[in-house]
């Protein structure tokens, strides 16, 4: 079931009105039956998996607490199945072909299904089974509650990953019915319809339409497109983290913030506190402070910033693309970090250090080295990559005339009118998020005047309405990971 | 208490407000709606349809736009002494060739049909356009009906009454129609693939084109480029109307025949995997004891100049696939029907 389908639309209202109608102790059990419900309407087969998935690290953690002097046998127990699991159904496949292709054998590859979702439970019933480990959580004593918390249908497909301590309690305490969840719950919704139907679903055909395709397109078609999306993927993946927290939080249960405005950044580093928030503190917490983090020698730390990134772009899929993605933004870090002192030295030299130019250029160049990775991410193979990268200045003396504009626009998407509509969508969605800064625009609009307020939901609700893509709407980008 | 009605309050006041701009927009959607033509030949085709002899017709063409660039009734009329008509329509899918055949059905009797089988419109479960294509041709009100029932899933039945969800895409066609008109008055050129020749409506449903496939579909345009195959599947609501199409011609005693149109050369080579996609298709042929007739396998000597673009032929190539089915139904005794 999709956030941005029918049947959502119908099914959550419904289970927002039963959830406040049932007795408070039975709640959870009502959001438990409509999580499996949730997650059954794409594969009711694939609930097993999730099932086992909780079973093994609700028992693991059980005897990680009673037993402590076996306590890491279970932990590596648990780790061996979790990421077993994430192998078998994420990169048996991949591994496979490569596997063949590098052999020469006269086999098919394998061809196993990937379950929605599965790199995000993994990873939120890891993090459970690790915080027992390290005695920073007693483990839960109900398997059904537990259940619920890798479950919890808002964020079960795409996150944010939770953590236990911060959920596993909410889902399950007594809550009582207050307005203002429902009003706040209904913004982020509203809001995340907006970033997901109204700007990605419109920027997705254009930017499939050159990607499909890349060697058919001119060099500013292939900047254009990787530019949009940029937007696609950052409209697409938030506005689901909103549509999910807004869910959420109407049920009176807040998940964590996963986006602050990252093409606001203004180095890779910061863009990394601000994008994918739930994702990349689980790296640091579980991946790289384990590794050492910083608090080893220089060479070290970019060493393991290199392992988390390459990590990273692993877990996001079984493609060359998606690691060559990782490997980029670990290098950018590693040589925004060798080369900080220099640049920092040279600024202050000039007297430009900290100045708005200094903060509108790096936040150029962030924007540009993000988008420059995000092709590998989008291409759909290496080759394709490297076309892109390789042509996308072609014809740079033309960039600047009017008819090869105009020819390049009406090439990668049949409907001018509907691409200038995009770019001013993009452009309003840019102002929102500098309005917000680095705060969540709904929290920042509650202090705004009554006029501003009023007016920024009811443009955004009319926006929703009149221009949202109805027809042929796609899946969340992050749904296949 | 006071929380509660003050959020009601302006919930409310918001609903009113957005009232005014929503019918607005509707009028504007459903102005441009009007303006955007029916396509003709689409019009046409079934104009000449129902100006047909009731009973009078013998063979009639299923299918996508790989139908009616493919199947040129005057050839199989000459060749057979039959009449024939071409039903196919861009993007028809298997559902919507069920609905026309039901709406021939109810004024003609053929004794063969022809179900032309694109491989790649096989995965959709829905898709709107032919949907709506077929709506705005039919007469009978009751498939139009049926359609809206059956294959529409409840979320589009309810756009379908929204209209400011319905017509955007045509107000967004429409402003854009207005948009190039003011730029290329100022000067502006689109890039244009030159071709020589024309596309023209000949009859019986054909549309006829004598220009041959421009040099960029070879490779850099071509649309198979990304297309291997591999991951080629049925929907499970095609495949059940390909059973239904079959049923009914049972009961009507007709003679079913699946074909797939060819493809340009260049354009199989893209297709590593066809025989998969080929295999997959014959087995179900198999299970109906339809016989199918993959061009994409059968040399009949076609060229990539017989083609006018990288997947649909042109006049020439058109005629060498009609002659060739033209002469196996012919030939073939175990077809019914007398030709």
């Amino acid at each position: 079931m999709l956030f941005n389908s029918f049947s959502y639309l119908v099914f959550f209202p419904l289970i927002v009105l039963l959830y406040y109608v049932v007795p408070s102790k039975f709640r959870w059990v009502l959001l438990l039956i409509s999580s499996y419900f949730f997650y059954m309407c794409w594969s009711p087969i694939l609930i097993l998996l999730i099932l086992f998935s909780s079973l093994v690290n609700f028992s693991l953690s059980k005897f990680i607490y009673r037993d402590r002097k076996n306590s890491k046998l279970y932990l590596y127990l648990a780790l061996i199945i979790n990421f077993s699991l994430l192998f078998i159904f994420k990169y048996l496949n991949f591994s496979s072909e490569v596997f063949i292709n590098l052999f020469n054998i006269d086999n098919e590859p394998f061809s196993i299904i990937l379950p929605m979702g599965i790199s995000f439970y993994t990873f939120q019933a890891t993090g459970y089974t690790v915080d027992v480990y390290r005695g920073k959580l007693k483990p839960e004593s109900n398997f059904f509650k537990f259940s619920l918390f890798i479950t919890y249908f808002p964020q079960l497909v795409a996150g944010p990953i939770e953590r236990a301590e911060n959920l596993l309690h909410k889902l399950y305490s007594n809550k009582k019915f207050d307005i203002y969840n429902i009003e706040m719950g209904l913004k982020y919704m509203i809001y995340g319809y907006f970033k997901k139907i109204v700007i990605a679903d419109r920027i997705s055909v254009i930017v499939d339409n050159v990607y499909n395709s890349p060697t058919s397109f001119s060099g500013l078609s292939l900047i254009i497109a990787t530019v949009l999306f940029a937007f696609q993927i950052y409209c697409d993946f938030s506005g689901y983290t909103d549509i999910a927290r807004g869910s959420s939080k109407m049920l009176g249960i807040d998940l964590i913030e996963n986006f602050k405005q990252p093409y606001f950044s203004k180095n890779i580093q910061e863009f990394w506190s601000r994008w994918h928030i739930s994702l990349s503190t689980w790296f640091r917490d579980y991946l790289y402070f384990p590794l050492g983090g910083s608090r080893v020698s220089t060479s070290r730390t970019y060493l393991n910033r290199m392992i988390v990134f390459l990590t990273s772009g692993i877990w996001h899929g079984a493609n060359f693309t998606f690691i060559i993605w990782g490997m980029l933004h670990g290098v950018f870090q590693t040589i925004g970090g060798i080369t900080k002192n220099i640049r920092f030295s040279i600024l202050d030299k000039i007297h430009l250090k900290n100045s708005i130019l200094h903060k509108f250029i790096s936040n150029i160049i962030t924007f540009s080295l993000v988008c420059f990775a995000w092709i590998f991410f989008r291409a759909n193979s290496i080759s394709d990559a490297f076309y892109i990268v390789n042509h996308s200045f072609d014809d740079f003396n033309l960039f600047f005339d009017k008819q090869y504009i105009f020819m390049t626009l009406t090439s990668i998407h049949n409907n001018l009118y509907e691409l200038l509509i995009s770019f001013g969508l993009i452009g309003l969605l840019l102002l929102f998020d500098f309005f917000a800064k680095d705060e969540d625009i709904h929290i920042k609009l509650l202090s705004a005047n009554t006029v501003i307020r009023f007016s920024f939901y009811y443009i955004v609700t009319l926006l929703v309405l009149i221009a949202g893509v109805y027809y042929g709407q796609g899946e969340f980008i992050y749904f296949q990971f | 208490m006071k929380k509660n009605l003050n959020f009601l309050l302006k919930l409310t006041l918001m609903g009113i407000l957005l009232t005014p701009p929503l019918i607005y927009t509707t009028n504007l959607y459903n102005y441009a709606d009007s303006q955007n033509k029916t396509n003709w030949y689409n019009q046409k085709r079934f104009e000449d349809f129902y100006a047909l002899e009731p009973n009078t017709l013998d063979i009639a063409f299923l299918g996508s736009s790989h139908s009616y660039c493919t199947f040129d009734p005057f050839i199989f009329n000459d060749i057979l002494n039959v009449s024939s008509f071409q039903f196919g329509m861009p993007l028809q899918h298997i559902d919507m060739s069920y609905y026309t055949l039901l709406e021939i059905l109810n004024y003609q009797k053929p004794k063969v049909v022809v179900l032309e089988i694109y491989f790649d419109m096989l995965d959709d479960d829905y898709v709107n356009e032919p949907v709506n294509d077929l709506i705005s041709v039919i007469q009978n009100e009751e498939i139009i009906e049926l359609i809206n029932n059956e294959v529409r899933p409840l979320n589009e039945q309810v756009k379908q009454n929204i209209n400011f969800i319905k017509n955007q895409s045509s107000f967004l066609s429409y402003k854009n129609k207005e948009l190039m008109t003011t730029l290329e008055d100022n000067g502006y050129t689109q890039e244009e693939i030159e071709v020589e020749g024309e596309e023209f409506y000949k009859g019986y449903g054909y549309i006829s084109a004598d220009y041959s496939m421009p040099l960029s579909e070879y490779d850099e345009t071509n649309q198979f480029k990304n297309y291997d195959g591999k991951n080629f599947e049925i929907s499970k609501v095609q495949k059940d109307y390909i059973y239904k199409i079959s049923e009914l011609a049972e009961e009507n005693d007709i003679q079913l025949i699946f074909v797939t149109a060819p493809l340009a050369n260049v354009s199989m080579d893209y297709i590593q995997n066809y025989d998969y996609i080929h295999n997959t298709i014959n087995e179900i042929a198999q299970d109906l004891d339809v016989p199918y007739i993959d061009y994409n396998l059968i040399d009949v000597g076609l060229e990539n100049e017989n083609f006018r673009d990288d997947a649909h032929l042109n006049d020439s190539g058109a005629n060498i696939v009609s002659t060739d089915l033209a002469y196996k139904i012919k030939n073939n005794t175990n077809f019914k029907g007398d030709f």
